[in-house]
This record gives C-alpha cells, structure tokens and sequence, in this order.
C-alpha cells in the first residue's frame, strides 16, 4: 500500500503487532524519499513509540531533525489542525516533498465522536493540499465498532475492516458471522497473511471462527494447511467453519482426509476457479 | 510393531486361491489384528462363503474401488495402516485388477507393487498379493516375482523368491522409456511466475473443453506439481483421447525420489506433499529427469468424461 501526498488513511488495530504492516512502509518510505514524518502519541509514551519504530528497524536517531515523535499536547481539534498545517508548510519550507502524520486517536474517545469527526473533515483540507499525507490510528480495544464504520467514509481508499489486501487476496473482518472474509486466490504468496490474520481472529472472537470462501477461487495446499492447522489448534468446543467453500475444494479437503480435522467445519456452495 | 511382509502368490484354481487367503485371514482375526481383503468380487465371493461367520470381522473392498489409480492404492494402504497401527501388525490380501488394462496402466500398477516394498517399509503391514495364473499374462507373473520379496501358498510360510529386484532398479526399467513429444498442435509457454501456471493450464484446459470442477482440479494439480519442480519453468497442454494432457519442464533440474508423492501427507508439512496431491487428482503423473532438466506429465480426464 504505497501512499502519496493528499491521502488520508487509517489503520484499526487489537494489538501493537498490526500496526506494523501499514506504519513501518510509511515511516520508512518517507525516510527513504523526501518526506518529513510525524508521530503523534496519546495513551502510548513518546519513548515506547521511538521502542516500535526501532522493532521495525527504524531508527529515529538517525533520522534526528526529519522523524519527530511527541505526545499531542491539546485536545482541541483547532489547536491540532492548526499545528498540523503549520508543520506541514514547515516541512516544505525545509524543502521535504511533503510531511507524513501518523497518530494515536484514542483522544477521541475522550472527547466524543462530533469532535473526532471535526477533526477529521478539516484534517482533509491540510491532506488536500498535497503538504501532507496522514494514517490515523485506531485501537478497536476503546473504539465502538459504529464509530469505526462511520470513521471510514472520512478516509481515503480505507477500510477498518481490511487486515490485507495484496495482488492476490484481499482478507476483510467479519461482523457477522464473527471471522474472516475472504477475496482473491490463496498461495505462498498470501498464505502468512492468512495465517496471521486467522491467529488474530482466533483470539478476538471466544467462540467458533467462520471463514466466507465465497469469493475465493483458488487455495493450494499450503492455505488448506494453515486452515486445518488453525482449525485443529482450537480448543475443545470451539470450531473453524469454512463457509461457501468452491465445490473442488470440498473434494481436495476430502482427498487429504482433512474434512476429519478435529475443530475443522466445510460447508460447501462456493464459487469455481476461473482466471 | 513388526517389520513389513509383502509376498506374491500365484494360484491357478478358486481351491489354491482359498488354500492361501482362508488361513492367512482366520490367523490374523485369531490373533485379533485388523485384516483387509481388497480382490474380485468373485474372490469376495469365494472367500466370503468359506470364512462363514468369521467374514463379518473381516475389512473388505471391491479391489477396482479400492484406489482407482496406483498413488490412491498406496494412499489407501497407508491409511489403513495409520488407522490401525496401534496393532503390532495388520494383515492385508491385495488383488489388483490386471485384465483389460492397457500397457501403460500394466507398467503403472506393476511399479506400484515393486514400490510398496520401500513405501510400507515403515509400517507393520503383512500383505500378501494374489496372481490368478488363469488370466494374468506371463509377463505379470514374472514381474510378480521380481516386485515381491518372497512368495505365499499357504498363507502362513514364506520362501524367498529369487527373482526379487532392488525397487529402485525396478522402477528404474520402468520408467526408462522417454515420454512421447508433445504433440504439434500443444499450446506451450515459458512461465517464470507460479501464479500464472495456473491461469495458463485453465485458459488452455477451457479452450479444449474442460471447464467446472475437472478444469479448477487440473489447475490445482498444476500448481501443485510446479511447486515442487520449481520456477521459471515451461509449459504445454494438449487433449489426448479422453485426456487432458499437461507438461511442466524446468530445465537443469532432476527430481531423483521415484516415490516421490506416493505418501500422503501427514501432520508435517513436506515438499512432497503438493505432487502427492496433483497424483490424486490425476489418472497419471509421469516424472522423468533426463540430463537437461526435469518433466512432470499430468493426465487429467477430458471434458467428455461420463459419469453415469
């Protein structure tokens, strides 16, 4: 997901480690570039902060001056705007192409949803004027989900639902049934993604995962691995329920034995394979 | 557990065929091990009558359902195996159907045996296989001695037979003649990402005719079998009589496990275990290394297959 000046994204997140595959691109692409960067913290102190970006082999200290990370300091949506924009032209004055902003938006919850929305309609202008480019970030753990959904008609080409989304397969959250959407074609290529994306939606529901196949019209053997390896690692009582699975699959699932897997669920009624 | 048993015996007559099961199966169930007959419906039959009530403790299948294609059989067998292989031995009468195969299918099934001897070699199976001298060529009795280790009249007492081959060099005869060229109407291309074999075996399966689930399984196969050669790779579809023909080749490489793909996957991933899968869903998979690379030629069934 590579961004440019003017586009306003989010990201939502359960944990520290989902934050990685959407900020760690955008930090250190615009250190690889032209860009300024800016991180703003809330709840998490500035120095935990500096602790990721370094996980991410990032290295705010030889970035001194370019990467800069802070905790908000108000939380007036006018006063943070305004301090925005000015570093924004700040940033191109110093001759950067443009400042990339990322923050924690947790202050939100404290302030209320008409505030937040406040912020985000005039954080746009600043993205619209090509100065800047922003991922704002959002912990699922203290957002409504309703307030998630609303927040995504505010952001460019985002989706707080969408764990991944490659050449091949795009993997989405579902509500109900609580689980995992997916789109696209399964191999080597999406299989980790699959793997991480089921493993957090393993430990975010309490009961049985459903997985929609609906749309997907090509897995291999290493993605029906890591559905049976999810499915069997459940524990007792609950299941992994592939739902509208593509007729071939059913019979590759049977062919290996895999409809047997303990905790594993196949449901038949998908789509078939066509490139 | 017990080391693995697997013997020919050629009967020529229902008594010499019942001579060698009865006994070989009423020792098995006295012993309480699982014991799987898979022969003829006319050797069910047979057998069947003889045992009288000891028949129901006996597992049992038609021998041409029981894995239509030889990686199934040996797949089969196998899982018979893991699913009883809390017994110290199991005990299975293997019949193959030979009448009315065709010489590619003789050859396939005949290398099946000989590679069970390396495929089973870990489990506690004694089997033994049943050559009716009645209406099996002589080739196939001979080559019997060559892919069994020892021989079986009675059901209980083994002699060696001196005939027995290495199965590697066995296999080796078997699979020493080249394949045939593509023919010249195949589509062929060089394709350097996995992804694309799949698009390419679909697009080409579609223009021959082959579409739904046969097509969506052939792509699979595909995949599957690039996976384990490797990219860049080149490759080509044509229809042969009732198949769909598909060849992958990549050059400077050599696959040099013969039974590669012929155990089923078990909790472990192994790099086999893609090929093992295109096998399944194939009716053949052919593989040969030469000095200049390495073919897998995958025999889907054709679009006008009818299944009744």
């Amino acid at each position: 997901m590579r961004m440019g000046p003017g586009e306003h994204r989010s990201v939502a997140f359960s944990d520290e480690a989902e934050l990685e595959p959407v900020l760690a691109p955008f930090v250190s692409e615009g250190l690889a570039g032209r860009d300024k960067v800016l991180y703003i913290t809330d709840v998490t102190h500035p120095a935990v902060a500096v602790g990721l970006l370094r996980g991410w082999g990032i290295d705010p200290d030889a970035h001194a001056g370019r990467l800069e990370v802070r905790a908000l300091g108000t939380s007036d949506p006018d006063v943070m705007v305004a301090e925005l924009t000015e570093a924004a032209h700040r940033a191109r004055a110093e001759g950067y192409r443009a400042l990339r902003f990322t923050g924690e938006m947790s202050w939100a919850v404290r302030e209320g949803t008409e505030t937040l929305t406040a912020f985000e309609t005039q954080v746009q202008a600043v993205f619209d004027s090509g100065l800047a480019m922003g991922v704002c970030q959002y912990d699922r753990r203290v957002f409504p989900p309703v307030t998630l959904s609303e927040l995504q008609r505010l952001h460019t080409g985002t989706d707080v639902d969408l764990e991944f989304d490659g050449a091949l397969l795009r993997i989405r959250r579902s509500a109900r049934p609580p689980g995992l959407d997916l789109d696209g074609e399964i191999d080597a290529n999406g299989v980790g993604e699959l793997a991480r994306a089921l493993s957090s939606a393993v430990r975010r529901e309490r009961g049985d995962v459903h997985v929609d196949m609906g749309r997907i019209s090509f897995i291999d053997l290493s993605g029906l691995r890591v559905l049976v390896d999810t499915a069997t690692a459940l524990a007792e009582g609950r299941s992994l329920v592939l739902n509208r699975v593509p007729e071939h699959v059913v019979q590759l699932i049977r062919l290996i034995g895999w409809d047997r897997a303990p905790g594993l669920r196949v449901r038949g009624g998908g789509a078939r394979w066509s490139p | 557990m017990e080391p693995m048993i697997h013997q020919a015996c050629l009967y020529g007559s229902d008594r010499e065929f019942l001579d060698m099961a009865v006994p070989f199966v009423r020792d098995g169930l006295a012993d309480g091990e699982p014991v799987l007959v898979t022969t003829t419906s006319a050797n069910l039959e047979l057998l069947g009558e003889a045992l009288g009530g000891d028949a129901a403790r006996v597992d049992h299948a038609e021998t041409a359902y029981y894995g239509r294609r030889t990686a199934q059989r040996a797949t089969a067998f196998t899982r018979y195996w893991r699913r009883n292989s809390r017994h110290r031995r199991v005990r299975i009468l293997a019949e193959p159907v030979w009448q009315g195969r065709s010489a590619r299918d003789v050859l396939a099934w005949k290398r099946m045996e000989s590679g069970l001897n390396v495929l089973l070699d870990d489990t506690g199976i004694w089997m033994i296989c049943p050559y009716d001298t009645r209406s099996v060529g002589a080739g196939i009795a001979e080559d019997a001695l060559r892919t069994h280790p020892s021989v079986c009249a009675d059901g209980r007492t083994a002699r060696p037979s001196g005939a027995y081959a290495d199965p590697l060099d066995f296999i080796g005869r078997c699979d020493a003649a080249p394949l045939p060229a593509p023919p010249p109407d195949a589509t062929s291309a060089p394709i350097d990402e996995i992804n694309d074999v799949r698009r390419f075996v679909t697009e080409a399966a579609h223009r021959r005719g082959l579409t739904g689930e046969g097509a969506s399984l052939l792509a699979v196969a595909a995949h599957e079998a690039a996976r384990y050669l490797g990219m860049p790779l080149t490759a080509a579809v044509w229809a042969g009589f009732g198949s769909l023909v598909c060849d992958l080749r990549r050059p400077g490489k050599a696959i040099s496990d013969p039974l590669a793909g012929f155990r089923p996957p078990g909790p472990v991933e192994r790099a086999e275990d893609g090929l093992w899968l295109a096998r399944q869903v194939c009716d053949h998979v052919d593989v040969r290394s030469d000095a200049a690379g390495c073919t897998i030629r995958l025999h889907a069934s054709g679009p006008r297959l009818q299944t009744g």
